[in-house]
């Protein structure tokens, strides 16, 4: 093949591995998706449509969407903030506070669902404060947003973290000396420079939330209409033995997840083109 | 815009950057900070710029005998070059040099078409201005400079200040960079400050060459001064090659191993040791003695690939030394390792313990004192 032209290599198995690769991922990835999609083949279009847009289902979709985006929002400025100090600073804790940033990603889910709900149930420790302002966080979508925040956050951390220890001090000195003030600097210094892991971040904390389950079933309440994700109404729906149904509804999420996940490739593509160059 | 520190300290931890500095560079002067890595040169900069702060009980930092010791370096309109370049990546070359006036708040920022007007004008000075719609990881060392310098330029800065500004180049970029930067200065007036651990770059390049050594300064002056009338040892290694031998100060010459110099003492006590200093281009080489003083050697190497002949010398006490003559001279000579031959300094310098600035000027041959 013209095209391909195999440079010689110090490492042999080019073959191998790419037949590894295309093998591995069929198996683990796209044999599963595929027979996610063949299952919803043998609806009529007419039942898959009433199946994916029943009142029910869609206000499943608004919560799950709208709570993931803002949950990941909220990890892309605050999990900024913790990379920018972990990064930065060397105070006295700072590896530890580098390894907690890890435990949403080590904890099983239920658990933190669980210490989450205990937390801030109408009794539990933030509960008790929040309830006489008027905020309702357990058994309502903020909770929901809260538990999906909790588990996005190690995402966000740990992609900008190497972008920020690559970024140089010394770019910074150079605005500053440009007379940049301190807004000016962050805003067309330091951020374009990160912005590709940004969104990186952003992305991940953002697929893993659409995601989430384990966390989240106990927090919400998983009241129709008002606090069911998606994924527990798939749930629902197996145990009810619809399994048409479920797949349908998956097949939805998974269409939605891989057009904004290819949406966010794409600007982080146009973010990163600006950059690339001939490096 | 002159610039003058005063009794300027610093310390990082236990270690003193800068130990009571103080330092005047006047207006359009184009001076040199000279040292060795961890001489505080680059701290000092760093103070100058605004970029680091003295100690607290240090004098003022002032331009123009207005102290702006407090004020960020934004403020301070100083131009900075760094080693490293520090260019803005994501940015374009024109981008990068349009920075400084784009971050100017807007009642201050000029229109976009006088930014657009001035940054070619920049461009064009540092010779780049076909280059300008490229992205720094697009263009070569040399040319990452001088993006640096027009972008510190368009803030019109009072003062310029360059760390390493040619240490991350190769050699034959950094030639043209200096004549370039020499010419670019003679151009613009403006004062500038530079760092370097190159004294043939300070010598070339720099009116004032202020020389560095562990936090202080060990000498202050024109290129001439500091090379012809090194104050300290330090100096006087510090700016080239030299050969150093063991002597003894008589009453009105210093005795060199089996030769005596004739050598107008100023002060040092009689029979006190010194170190006597002859650069390798004050050693004169002879074949046969011919009754003046000189040391009897044999010559060890022969570099004469180069516009001066390098030869390697061990003395008959064993000690070695270095001479450099010119090609004429050396093609008259007929020298080849080996021979036995008879070296001569004719300018010498004295330094005793007491580290006293003896700089005496002795020439063997006339035995008249410049």
């Amino acid at each position: 093949m013209p095209a391909m032209q195999k440079k010689p290599s110090v490492l042999p198995g080019f073959g191998l591995s790419l037949g590894y690769t295309v093998m591995y991922l069929s198996l683990i990835v796209l044999i599963p998706l595929g027979a996610l999609f063949a299952r919803t083949l043998a609806m009529s279009w007419a039942d898959f449509w009433s199946a994916v847009s029943s009142a029910r289902v869609w206000a499943s979709y608004k919560l799950t969407f709208g709570a993931s985006l803002i949950a990941a929002i909220i990890n892309a400025v605050f999990g900024f903030v913790v990379a920018w100090s972990l990064v930065r600073y060397r105070f006295p804790g700072r590896k530890l506070i580098d390894a907690i940033v890890d435990l949403p990603f080590a904890l099983p889910t239920a658990v933190s669902g669980i210490a989450l709900t205990a937390l801030y149930a109408p009794n539990g420790w933030f509960g008790r404060w929040l309830t006489p302002l008027g905020i309702k966080a357990a058994f309502a979508p903020l909770g929901v947003m809260i538990s999906l925040t909790f588990i996005g956050l190690p995402f966000v951390v740990r992609t900008l973290q190497p972008a920020l220890e690559d970024l140089e001090a010394e770019s910074e000195e150079a605005a500053a000396s440009l007379g940049a003030g301190r807004w000016s600097t962050f805003r067309r210094v330091i951020l374009p420079a990160v912005l590709p892991a940004l969104l990186t971040g952003f992305a991940l904390a953002l697929a893993r939330a659409l995601g989430e389950y384990g966390s989240v079933v106990f927090i919400s309440g998983n009241m129709p209409m008002r606090t069911e994700i998606t994924s527990l109404l798939i749930v629902t729906k197996l145990e009810q033995y619809d399994y048409a149904g479920a797949t349908a509804i998956a097949v939805v999420m998974l269409a939605a997840s891989f057009a904004i996940l290819l949406g966010i490739n794409l600007l982080q593509w146009w973010a990163g083109a600006r950059r690339r160059g001939a490096t | 815009m002159s610039v003058e520190v005063r009794h300027i300290t610093k310390c990082f931890g236990s270690f003193v950057a800068l130990d009571d500095v103080s330092l005047h560079v006047p207006t359009g002067r184009l001076a040199a900070l000279l040292g060795p890595s961890g001489s505080g040169k680059t701290t000092l900069l760093r103070i100058i710029a605004g970029l680091e702060f003295a100690d607290a009980g240090s004098g003022p930092v002032l331009f123009h005998d207005e102290d702006v010791a407090g004020t960020r370096v934004g403020q301070r309109r100083v131009g900075f070059v760094f080693q490293h370049y520090a260019l803005f990546r994501h940015m374009t070359v024109f981008e990068n040099v349009a920075f400084g006036l784009r971050v100017r708040p807007r009642r201050l920022r000029p229109p976009r078409d006088t930014i657009r007007a001035k940054v070619r004008q920049l461009l064009e000075l540092v010779q780049l201005d076909h280059l300008a719609s490229r992205f720094p990881s697009q263009l070569s060392g040399g040319q990452r400079q001088r993006v640096a310098l027009a972008r510190a330029l368009a803030v019109e800065p009072k003062v310029l200040l360059l760390d390493e500004p040619f240490g991350a180049l190769d050699a034959r970029v950094r030639k043209e960079l200096r004549l370039w930067l020499r010419r670019l200065h003679s151009e613009l007036n403006v004062t500038s400050v530079f760092v370097t651990h190159d004294q043939d770059e300070a010598l070339e390049v720099a009116d004032q060459i202020v020389v560095m050594n562990r936090g202080r300064i060990e000498q202050a002056g024109t290129p001439d001064d500091v090379f012809h009338h090194p104050k300290t040892e330090f100096v006087l290694h510090f700016l080239g090659e030299v050969n150093q031998f063991h002597g003894r100060i008589g009453a009105d010459r210093v005795h060199l191993g089996p030769i005596e110099l004739p050598y107008e003492g100023n002060g040092h006590a009689v029979g006190s040791d010194a170190r006597v200093f002859v650069r390798p281009h004050d050693v004169t080489i002879d074949t046969k003695t011919n009754g003046l003083p000189a040391i009897p050697a044999v010559v060890l190497r022969i570099h004469s690939a180069g516009p001066v002949v390098r030869v390697e010398l061990r003395t008959s006490a064993g000690q070695s030394l270095v001479a450099v003559l010119s090609q004429e001279r050396f093609d008259t000579m007929h020298l080849s390792p080996g021979n036995s031959v008879f070296v001569r300094p004719r300018h010498i310098r004295v330094f005793t313990e007491a580290q006293s600035p003896g700089v005496v000027f002795g020439d063997s041959a006339g035995g008249s004192a410049a």
